[in-house]
């Protein structure tokens, strides 16, 4: 099993990651002859208490991917009883650490505004792609590590 | 947030009671501008089936709940104003 390691931050985890559109909407482009938006590339903080993957809508913009489906979540911020309706998206995930590289043909992220342009962090690696991965918190070493 | 499927929304709010007593709850239904095409057992399923015969136009996949159970996340989505 490929291992990415990496230092613990002020951020936490922080891996870099390439954003695409899905495997099946670049099929789709590729038949009609469009040509298929290049990937995007952001820092992303691994979060195991995202249930998803967040990105920013700036990136599925670049995208061109529109969202597929409206899911009700609840963040620090919303008042019991008043969740919020998420636009979700179908994109691909590469993480990426030197020569390594591992795809995910398809994740359903989160539109998410909450990031400032100047923070190192643009993306949340949730749950989501963590149950395809083993991720390894290492505190006393300051380091943690990502087996795909 | 979630204007872009805001036509899908209406469509699916419209059909809920039909599609619940037609005995689809848990079940994935696949909604494109007013109509609903068709329900799937799984996401993956109807997603697939949306790409399949929408290409590369916007449609919908929806859980059929009477009550959708919010998840959460550990960051906000939106700004705090």
């Amino acid at each position: 099993m490929p291992l990415v390691s990496g230092a613990i931050t002020e951020h936490g985890a922080v891996i870099g990651v390439q954003v695409g559109v899905s495997e099946s909407r670049r099929r789709l482009l590729v038949k009609h002859g469009m040509p298929v938006p290049s990937p995007v590339t952001v820092f992303a903080q691994i979060d195991t208490g995202a249930f998803a993957t967040l990105f920013t809508p700036e990136i599925f913009g670049r995208l061109g991917a529109p969202p597929f489906r409206t899911i009700s979540v609840r963040t620090p911020s919303t008042k019991r009883g008043e969740p919020c309706q998420c636009d979700q998206y179908d994109v691909s995930v590469t993480l990426a650490s030197g020569d390594l590289t591992e795809y995910f043909p398809s994740v359903h992220a989160i539109a998410a505004e909450d990031f400032d342009s100047e923070e190192e962090i643009q993306a949340l690696i949730g749950r989501d792609v963590l149950a395809r991965c083993n991720f390894f918190y290492l505190g006393r070493e300051r380091r943690f590590q990502i087996g795909f | 947030m979630a204007v872009a499927l805001e036509r899908e929304l209406d469509t699916f709010r419209r059909e809920l009671p039909r599609l619940l007593q037609e005995g689809n709850q848990g079940k994935f239904v696949l909604i494109h501008r007013d109509q609903v095409d068709s329900v799937w057992d799984s996401l993956d399923a109807a997603l697939e089936a949306g790409y399949d015969r929408f290409g590369l136009e916007a449609f919908m996949v929806k859980e059929i709940t009477a009550l959708e159970n919010p998840r959460y996340l550990s960051r906000n989505v939106k700004r705090c104003p």
